[in-house]
């Protein structure tokens, strides 16, 4: 056969669309298996689907926030991966899962483009459903199986209703019912959703088509005719709306039913499609940018196909949808959807519809750009090979975009490296860990995946609408183990766990993430070891295990079993009226025919005038849309004048860009590259190495043409406190630029090349027979005695805190847990919090430590509170107390403590220094241990003259002590003038370990005055150092 | 209609519909169903009556003989400290299944039939002599000797059956002490234990403890006898100059800390060594003891002074001991040379002719027009120090600027160029 005669069109349609599903199938199905484990989604359905693995018909789920209930996400595609798990492996399944899903997707495109297009067109946007840039970035980035699942059924019945209405034939009716009911099965608000902006405007297209001139379709009817038969049509319509409203509530009743009967109601989690796309770039390119990507240069285009002839209804719809997907740009969005919808819909799915909705006008532009009319006219215009060229440079877009988009995570990392699992999931199951609640820190999604690997609880989860815990619900964090990126209230909220942790039986931590490192240590948890997938192991001593019985929500039976069949009952019912009985309809009964009922190919609609805008915008609008998402890389800051080069050597010192914060320095003082990350290497500390740059304030202080002298303000954020710095800088100006002065590094070296040091150190055997049986009362290790020396209840700020002393007495070193407990008049519990910040938890033998005890309400905020728009660990709401009889109760306890422990951070020269009228202490904090102090803690407790404690602060101080090395200190003496005394807590509401201070004291006296007390106005002061070793040499 | 009808005739048709609709409809009237409930059947007093011994050993067997006629099917609750349980009677002479006759204490029989009872019976079982392991706890597992702290040791010694011995029965409590002492203690077993209380002795160390009753044993078990609070604390004393280099470290260390009756105090005690100095400016280091010895090691200061060095443990505190600090700084010259845009101080040496060592903390101070224009403390490199002068901002060329390190203190008038 001549070559020659070999043209597309000897291929049948069937043979074509074969060929792109296997192509889809190829692509993707390769694609999946890589991207699979970064996306945000994938994990969360992995782990849901693990559920229906383990308990088909029981839909609580320990695992999470303390249980929650599975009816709460449509269950088909977890359903279908646990089914499929029984035969390959969980993770297997759900990639096999998506495989079908994709496939299924690209053939409802098929068909659903063939309402609106030709059948060529149709199949042109087939095969750009696979590249389409909504599509990759749903699948490989966010990992959203079910909105895919749902959107693929969904077109199906579109299609199906479309031709119900328009050869108002029954089997088609029935045909849609039963793909509604899988698209609600698999994602609710795509039908919800999609009821409005895809079947309504078809099923008005429909309509019009009934009486439309059936050669000419796209010439509009006379309203009046239109109207008439929309008339006729009133019982049919109400009809099929009642059907599809049964099936809506039939099939997802359970989940109607959960959400209507549960009570917690959510604070709405902070989304980024809801932000304003120019002022949060990485917002705009995420939910705007990315799923347009190319095809944003075809919107004239589209538009203009939109609002042509027949399409006016589903142009209003996709108007309507892009609009929407705009997010907070424009402020039409929140008018038309109302605040409340505003804050809860997640408005990215708008975009992903409207890109969806535009799939086939897409198809038929690129077929008309490179076999049709517009080919033609380009090779009229510019010649073939320009033509050529052109044709090659957009298809080199489109495929170069797909890469971009699925290897987003390689080039901006949206989850944290991958996790080996499996020594978590070994360490949880060894001697009964799963016994206790456990929380990862800094894993991103993949704490889906641990779940979904092991039956131990965590107290966080990754599914927020089912958020149950108080602490959780109250606040807009999406999960604790990330809560760095949520600001004052993830932060916070993490800090209350780890504070009372006991609560939730909270006992295991494993962290990914060092920022957390201070934080762990110093509301009193320890490191235990590190795994060999470099996880460090948490934990907090004495905390109860779980109980054998767990509260759980009793679903009725009818409605586990509804929840366990229906939806792939639904399934089963749809493939089978859809194939069987279709081919049974059509083929071998052969009485009907299956209407084709796609347009004719047909491009007469537009104009040539326009054709040279489109190739041009499809040139330009990419590269404009790289140059705006990459502009920040290609420009460095400016340094014109003093202030913006402090600003950029800030920002780039914030951000770890070294050499660039380098290249801020005067070259003249011959600071190099090398010496300066040198320095930078060896210096640590709070600022250094756990903080975030918060705020930044410039004051010149004096300034001439070649030099400057600039007071600059810090606030950093740091996972302890929000940080405060005050440091002057000088500039001087060299070739119109200025330049700062580089720092200078501390010079002095210790007197000592090679230091020893003798030191006790302990180990606890725990079980000493390897059993699994619960550890034996002969290996239990009594707990150290403590000793409260005063406790007080006082008030400052209108805050009430308990302020006290506590001693260990025994001959072990303590780990201590100090609990405060407040009464109301009749003896009623109104809070209890635990020491956090002001107490050392681990004490030596006989030592003594000031604490102090803050109580915390459980929730941040009123709901009428705005939310602070900057991160502040260190805001804090206090619990306001109603009452003014109040009591309170101090239980103490202890456990013997062996590791973690490190008191050789001493206070050197420190004395009382009066500056601008304000007294303080000053004074060096010097390290004559052998590891590095990475953040030392001044404890500062103020005592009347009879050594008892009236009032503790603590200071974190900022740099990190190497040893043999000292740190400078500065701490500004409170006035005592403010705190009033409530009440000194009496002996007999002291309570340690569990018994009543008074009884096992038995009359012995071990109160005394004689510590290193520094006396300030009838006042005495005593400090003390607590340390926290960043990386201690024995790990 | 026709078409509807088609549809419905094939879904008869085919099969797999009927286990589709069939199955989820009978799972869900399966649910719906109520539990059935039972009747109460009316009986005739019916007289019948158990025969058996009232006292048996632990391990017998226990014959039983039920006198009856009825013909109604007779159930027999036996109820135990253990627990309850109900058996069917088939055949009147039986014997009871062993794991009833283990079980010291009383076996309780109640005959029934249906609701009602007709027969109960009480059978004592006597436990047998002690021959298993003996159960035994301790606490505190410490004690503390100055303060004769108590500790009870609670035995339970038992039979085969993991049944207590007999009250009466004795149990030997024997302990080897700290001090060389054995003592032994035989105490009678009551309410199913044996127990005891002693007291902490002086000497410090671990206390071994061994229990028999009859033919059972005990596994060992101890008690710490540890050493109280520190009670008289004092330093050793050093030489007693020093020189103030403001660098090198030196050590101090406390005597053997022992408590009120001469044990050595608890390896990891909490020393802490309080240095004040004659500014009233004071220092603090901790450290912990081993052998009853804390040692830190402190930092010298820069400047001449009398240190006073107290120390304090649990709640004792010592008497002060008294440190001279001497300071031996070369006078050290301050240079500007013409043209220079920098002022040169230094280089500052010490007693035997070195450099003072790098990062010594001079203080510097310029004065102009009795203003103060500049004042920092810098570190010293090499012993020298180079002050920029485009770093200040300075109006005319006459500048009063003083040096002060250590005792030293410079001042010099220069004129800049």
């Amino acid at each position: 056969m001549p070559l020659k005669e070999l043209h597309i069109k000897e291929y049948s349609n069937t043979t074509i669309l074969c060929s792109i599903l296997v192509l889809a199938f190829l692509v993707h199905g390769s694609l999946v298996m890589f991207s699979f484990p970064n996306t945000y989604d994938n994990f969360v359905h992995t782990f849901f689907a693990d559920h229906y693995r383990r308990y088909w018909f029981e839909p609580w789920e320990y695992r999470w926030y303390t249980g929650f209930t599975t009816t709460s996400y449509p269950p088909l595609v977890h359903q279908l991966g646990a089914l499929f798990s029984f035969i390959f492996s969980l993770k297997s399944s759900m990639i096999f899962v998506w495989i079908l899903v994709i496939c299924n997707f690209v053939f409802a495109i098929y068909r659903y483009a063939k309402i609106w297009v030709d059948e060529k067109s149709a199949l042109a946007a087939a095969t750009f459903a696979i590249v389409s840039p909504s599509i990759v970035e749903a699948v490989h980035v966010f990992g959203q199986l079910p909105t895919i699942t749902g959107i693929g059924f969904l077109l199906h019945a579109t299609t199906e209703t479309y031709k119900w209405i328009k050869y108002d034939k029954k089997f088609y009716l029935v045909s849609a019912l039963s793909l509604f009911a899988v698209t609600v099965a698999a994602h609710h608000v795509t039908t919800i959703f999609g009821m409005i902006f895809f079947v309504a405007p078809v099923i008005l297209t429909a309509l019009m088509d009934r009486k439309g001139i059936k050669k000419v379709e796209l010439k509009l009817i006379p309203v009046r005719t239109y109207l008439l038969e929309i008339w006729k049509y009133r019982y049919k319509l109400a009809f099929f709306g009642f059907i599809f409203l049964v099936i809506l509530i039939g099939v997802m009743f359970p989940y109607w039913y959960w959400s209507k009967t549960d009570p917690i109601t959510q604070v709405p989690i902070p989304h980024g499609s809801r932000d304003s796309f120019l002022e949060v770039k990485s917002s705009g390119i995420a939910f705007f940018i990315i799923p347009w990507g190319i095809t944003l240069a075809l919107l004239p285009y589209l538009f203009k196909r939109f609002f042509t002839g027949r399409n006016f209804f589903i142009g209003m719809s996709f108007a309507l949808l892009v609009l929407l997907g705009t997010g907070g740009t424009t402020p039409i969005p929140k008018l038309l959807l109302g605040e409340n919808a505003f804050n809860i819909l997640t408005l990215d799915r708008f975009t992903f519809w409207a890109t969806v909705m535009a799939i086939p006008f897409i198809g038929q532009f690129f077929l008309r750009f490179y076999k049709g009319d517009y080919n033609t006219y380009l090779k009229n215009k510019i010649g073939r090979t320009s033509k050529l060229g052109l044709q090659f440079i957009i298809t080199l877009f489109i495929l170069l975009q797909t890469i971009l988009i699925v290897h987003l995570n390689q080039f901006r990392p949206l989850q944290p490296k991958s996790i080996d699992i499996d020594p978590i999931t070994q360490f949880l199951d060894r001697d009964q860990h799963y016994n206790w609640r456990f929380l990862t820190l800094g894993f991103g999604d993949q704490v889906a995946w641990l779940s979904a690997n092991t039956e131990a609880k965590t107290i966080d989860g990754n599914y927020h609408s089912a958020r149950r815990v108080p602490e959780l619900t109250s606040r807009a964090i999406e999960r604790l183990e990330n809560s760095k990126f949520n600001g004052v209230e993830g932060l916070g909220s993490l800090q209350q766990f780890l504070t009372i942790p006991e609560k939730y039986h909270l006992k295991f931590i494993f962290s990914n993430d060092k920022f957390y490192d201070p934080l762990l240590h110093y509301v009193g948890w320890h490191r235990v070891q590190r795994l060999e997938n470099g996880i460090m192991v948490w934990e907090k001593q004495d905390i109860k295990g779980l109980p054998p019985r767990l509260p759980k929500k009793t679903i009725p039976l009818y409605q586990r079993i509804m929840w366990g069949t229906l939806p792939l009952i639904c399934l089963v019912i749809a493939l089978a009226i859809n194939i069987y009985l279709r081919l049974w309809l059509f083929r071998i009964k052969g009485k009907e025919n299956d209407p084709s009922y796609h347009l004719p190919l047909d491009f007469t609609d537009q104009k040539q005038k326009t054709f040279w805008a489109h190739p041009i915008l499809l040139f330009f609008i990419p590269i404009l849309m790289f140059w705006w998402s990459a502009q920040d890389i290609i420009y460095k800051s400016p340094q014109a004048n003093p202030e913006k080069t402090i600003l950029s050597y800030y920002d780039a010192l914030d951000f770890k860009r070294f050499k660039e914060a380098h290249s801020y320095f005067n070259p003249e003082h011959e600071l190099s590259f090398d010496q300066y990350i040198m320095e930078i290497s060896v210096d640590d500390g709070l600022l250094s190495s756990y903080a975030k740059l918060d705020a930044i304030e410039t004051t010149i202080l004096a300034q001439t043409d070649s030099t400057a002298e600039v007071n600059t303000k810090t606030t950093w954020i740091t996972p302890l406190e929000k940080y405060k710095n005050e440091e002057i800088i000088l500039l001087e100006k060299k070739n119109n630029k200025w330049f700062l002065q580089p720092k200078e590094f501390d010079i002095s070296i210790p007197p000592d090349q090679f230091i020893s040091q003798p030191a006790v150190r302990y180990f606890k055997q725990g079980k000493r027979r390897v059993s699994v049986i619960s550890t034996v009362t002969d290996d239990v290790v009594d707990r150290p005695e403590l000793f409260i020396h005063s406790a007080r209840l006082v008030k400052k700020d209108s805050l009430i805190s308990v302020v006290g002393e506590i001693q260990n007495t025994d001959n072990l070193p303590a780990h201590i847990t100090i609990t405060a407990q407040i009464l109301d008049s009749l003896g009623q519990t109104i809070t209890t919090y635990n020491a956090k910040y002001g107490v050392q938890h681990k004490i030596l033998p006989k030592e003594k430590t000031a604490f102090k005890i803050d109580f915390e309400s459980l929730s941040w905020r009123n709901e009428n509170d705005n939310k602070p728009s900057t991160l502040n660990p260190n805001e804090f709401k206090g619990h306001i107390f109603k009452d003014d009889n109040i009591t309170c109760k101090i239980f103490a306890k202890a456990v013997a403590e062996n590791t973690d422990i490190y008191k050789y951070g001493n206070i050197d020269k420190y004395h009382l220094t009066q500056k601008d009228g304000v007294p303080k202490i000053e004074g060096n904090i010097i390290n004559t241990g052998v590891d590095e102090i990475t953040i030392p803690e001044l404890i500062i407790s103020y005592h009347n003259e009879n050594c008892q404690v009236k009032w503790v602060e603590h200071q974190f101080v900022s740099k990190a002590i190497r040893p043999q090395r000292k740190t400078n200190f500065n701490y500004k003496i409170n006035n005592l003038e403010k705190i009033e005394i409530i009440q000194k807590i009496k002996s007999k509401d002291l309570y340690v370990n569990g018994l009543q201070q008074d009884v096992f004291l038995k009359g012995r006296n071990i109160n005394s005055c004689n510590d290193p007390y520094m006396i300030y106005d009838n006042n005495k002061i005593k400090l003390s150092v607590n340390s926290f070793v960043g990386v201690p040499s024995l790990y | 209609m026709k078409l509807l009808n088609k549809h419905i005739i094939f879904l008869l048709e085919n099969k797999i519909i009927y286990v589709l609709i069939i199955i989820p409809l009978i799972l869900f009237i399966y649910s719906c169903q109520e539990k059935e409930s039972t009747s109460i059947i009316d009986i005739e007093h019916i007289p019948a009556t158990i025969e058996t011994k009232n006292e048996i050993e632990a391990g017998e067997l226990i014959r039983l003989n039920i006198n009856s006629t009825t013909s109604s099917q007779l159930y027999l609750i036996l109820t135990n400290r253990l627990g309850t349980s109900i058996l069917e009677i088939n055949n009147l002479n039986f014997t009871l299944p062993i794991i009833y006759s283990e079980t010291s204490g009383v076996l309780w029989l109640e005959l029934f039939t249906h609701h009602k009872l007709l027969d109960s019976k009480k059978i004592k079982i006597n436990p047998k002599e002690a021959i298993l392991d003996i159960t035994s706890f301790i606490g505190p597992k410490s004690i503390i000797t100055t303060q004769k702290e108590p500790c009870m040791l609670i035995s339970i010694p038992v039979d085969t059956f993991d049944n207590p011995v007999k009250d009466k029965s004795i149990a030997v409590h024997k302990m080897l002490r700290p001090n060389n002492q054995l003592e032994r203690y035989e105490i009678k077993t009551e309410h199913l234990i044996s127990h005891h209380t002693f007291y902490a002795q002086e000497k410090t160390g671990k206390t071994l403890i061994g229990i028999r009753c009859d033919k059972a044993n005990s596994i060992e078990k101890y008690v710490d006898e540890e050493p109280g609070w520190p009670h008289l604390i004092s330093l050793q004393k050093e030489k007693n100059t020093l020189i103030a280099d403001g660098k090198h470290y030196s050590t101090i260390r406390t005597n053997i800390i022992k408590d009120k009756i001469g044990n050595i105090v608890m390896d990891g005690t909490i020393v802490t060594f309080l240095l004040i100095d004659q500014e009233n400016r004071q220092s603090q280091y901790s450290s912990s003891t081993i052998d009853g010895i804390a040692k830190i090691q402190f930092k010298h200061p820069t400047i001449s002074s009398k240190y006073e060095i107290k120390v304090f443990s649990g709640n004792a505190i010592s008497d002060p001991i008294y440190l001279q600090f001497e300071s031996n700084i070369n006078e050290f010259p301050i240079q500007y040379k013409n043209n220079s845009k920098s002022i040169l101080i230094g280089p500052i040496t010490t007693y035997l002719d070195q450099f003072i060592p790098d990062g010594s903390e001079i203080k510097i101070t310029i004065i102009q027009n009795n203003k103060t224009i500049y004042e920092k403390i810098n570190q010293t490199d090499k012993g020298k120090f180079r002050l920029e002068l485009d770093e200040l901002f300075i109006s005319n060329n006459k500048i009063n600027i003083e040096v002060s390190y250590s005792d030293i203190n410079i001042r010099k008038n220069l004129i800049l160029e």
